[in-house]
């Protein structure tokens, strides 16, 4: 089926809804030290969106997106997916409520092969526990027979059939970049967090990377991502926030914020 | 001298340290956990094992022998085995409760200081192990009874072949499983497992305390292959050597750790016969622990060999590949109904459960 294969990221019979916020970012904050990471951060992902989150150096980009996925904890503000709290849970936990990201350097599994590496992206997998990998009885072994098609799929999608059975520590820097974005969409997410997916990607990479991403997103999953190529987040973005000094400087569409002026100053004029 | 004894000895021998180099090679081949205590378990395995099957205090058996322990439970041996094996999973879930949060390197030390307090209460609870003597009475399964004396090392390495045949099968469905696959990933990066919902805590623990089950029913093979048990063989050089056999063999490929083993223990046991060498006998002469300490030498030598010449070990871990079969129903998807070469080879591929199955494929 031709459909699957174009948009294998979606979960079917969620269709994007207008305004409802997915994730909902109230009053966050986080120092280091003397140093204020991110301060007061507000703003929301509409459901079914491709958000793009943008800002300077330093804006608290990284920070807000350890904060949201739980790997760094905030000292203050909430964050909600679809209402319920996230604040306080463990990275795993905060995957398992929906919520996938890739790194900005991919994290990837270097002695796995690609296909390992994609499987073991697969949630609620009853064969994953000690006695349930010893005994492997029937709903196991349907969970991994789905997982394989899947993963079949995946490879296919991102171009990754020929280094299927090779260590991962052999691939190149844009293979990496889509098996990670692979591996992200294997969890089956309702939110995807992508940390500058683009970063030391050809030109010829980034336009398939951004066609995968838009097929993923017509698949019903909700996308948030931080990229610093300007160009790739207006057109690939129908949301963009920007950040600036730890807190949210502007939200819009992408001609709304290219106009703003507190914008063009923080990026161009930099006399804060 | 007697070659055929000796092979058997030192089989059986290399075996043991195999099931202690499977549990090693779980816990960091696998895992990716630096466990530097795994003796600690192997002795609780050992000490498990003889207590629970010496006859008791006071008993016939006891008084013929002239013994001195105060505890002794009189239990069957398999009983014995079969717990000593709990006993150092328990003792690993209670060390890795407390510990197995703490990244490689703190883990490692941990681990080592863990083994050394097991050392010393094992010393100093005379009561319980009768400290530096031990118990010198552990009791031979069938020995004199059904099997002879004279044949009875040949029936020991039968039953340790089958045991150890048996834990390498469990581990390998274990490690080939899901779960398995689980544990590779915290290996790998436990921070993108935990990103992809992995509840690695568990997992690490998880494989912690199978390692040391498996370390603890190596334990109990050794005592009662012995017919002794006391403290001064849980020395600390015992975890370096399994270590050795780990890296040397393989790691993360379960074959790999008992290949290494069968090696180590080769060359460490041979290593004995360097003073029968018509050069080397004079030297030993006036040197006596010269021929020890040469053993030292090699294998020194021979693990810096494993690390120039084979850095991933004799038998490295293989990457896991798509089935066939998962690949040539896809590529008869995309070709459509035309595609006649995928099936036949899809065809050919032998059923086993992990196969994609064609009423799966979308």
């Amino acid at each position: 089926m031709r459909a699957a294969t174009t948009s294998p990221g979606g979960r079917p019979g969620r269709p994007a809804r207008g305004a409802d916020a997915l994730l909902a970012v109230e009053g966050l904050q986080k120092h280091f030290g003397g140093l204020m990471a991110v301060n007061g951060a507000s703003f929301a992902v509409r459901e079914g969106s491709i958000t793009g989150l943008i800002g300077p150096n330093g804006a608290g980009k990284s920070t807000l997106f350890d904060l949201v996925t739980g790997v760094t904890h905030a000292d203050r503000g909430t964050v909600r997916l679809a209402g319920r709290p996230l604040t306080g849970l463990s990275p795993d936990a905060i995957a398992r409520a929906g919520v996938a990201r890739t790194f900005q350097t991919p994290r990837i599994f270097p002695d796995m092969s690609t296909w390992e590496n994609l499987l073991a992206g697969g949630a609620r997998h009853p064969g994953e526990t000690l006695l349930g990998g010893l005994w492997l009885g029937r709903a196991a072994r349907a969970r991994e027979r789905a997982l394989q098609s899947r993963a079949t799929e995946l490879l296919a999608f991102l171009g990754l059939e020929r280094v299927a059975g090779q260590p991962t520590r052999e691939l190149s820097g844009g293979q990496r970049k889509l098996l990670s974005l692979g591996r992200a969409l294997m969890t089956e997410p309702r939110l995807l967090m992508l940390d500058e997916p683009a970063a030391g990607v050809n030109q010829t990479l980034t336009r398939t990377l951004m066609d995968r991403i838009r097929d993923v997103n017509a698949g019903g999953v909700t996308v948030l991502v931080v990229e610093h190529d300007m160009d790739l987040i207006m057109r690939l973005c129908e949301r963009v926030v920007v950040m600036h000094q730890g807190s949210v400087l502007a939200e819009g569409t992408p001609e709304e914020v290219q106009h703003d002026e507190r914008v063009l100053e923080a990026y161009l004029g930099g006399a804060m | 001298m007697a070659l055929l004894p000796f092979l058997v000895g030192l089989t059986t021998l290399a075996l043991i340290y195999g099931l202690l180099a499977l549990g090693l090679n779980l816990q960091y081949g696998v895992t990716g956990l630096l466990n530097f205590g795994h003796v600690a378990f192997f002795a609780v395995g050992a000490f498990t094992s003889a207590l629970l099957t010496l006859p008791p205090k006071g008993s016939a058996a006891y008084l013929q022998a002239d013994a001195h322990y105060q505890i002794g439970l009189g239990w069957p041996v398999p009983v014995g085995f079969l717990l000593a094996g709990v006993a150092g999973g328990l003792v690993a879930l209670l060390i890795g409760a407390t510990s197995v949060r703490l990244s490689s390197h703190y883990l490692a030390v941990a681990t080592f200081a863990m083994a050394e307090i097991v050392r010393s209460v094992l010393t100093n609870e005379d009561w319980l192990t009768r400290g530096e003597f031990g118990i010198s009475n552990v009791p031979q399964p069938l020995k004199d009874t059904v099997i002879p004396a004279a044949v009875y090392p040949y029936a020991y390495l039968a039953g340790t072949v089958v045991i150890v045949a048996v834990l390498l099968a469990l581990t390998v469905r274990l490690t080939e499983s899901p779960y398995g696959r689980a544990l590779r990933s915290v290996r790998d990066d436990e921070l993108a497992a935990r990103s992809l919902g992995k509840r690695t805590p568990a997992l690490k623990l998880g494989a912690f305390a199978v390692g040391g089950a498996l370390a603890g029913f190596a334990g109990s093979l050794w005592t009662h292959s012995l017919g002794v048990v006391h403290v001064g063989q849980f020395v600390p050089i015992v975890t370096f050597q399994v270590w050795l056999a780990v890296l040397m063999g393989g790691s993360g490929n379960a074959y790999g750790a008992l290949l290494g083993s069968l090696v180590l223990m080769t060359i460490t046991q041979s290593t004995r016969f360097l003073g029968n060498v018509p050069f080397l006998d004079g030297l030993t002469r006036r040197n006596p622990s010269f021929v020890p300490s040469l053993r030292f030498v090699l294998i020194g030598l021979l693990l810096i060999a494993v690390v120039r010449f084979f850095p991933r070990g004799i038998l490295p871990e293989r990457p896991r590949r798509p089935r066939r079969r998962a690949v040539s129903a896809r590529r008869r998807a995309q070709t459509g109904a035309s595609g006649g070469s995928g099936a036949t080879d899809a065809a050919d591929t032998p059923d086993t459960p992990d196969t994609v199955s064609r009423e799966d494929e979308p």
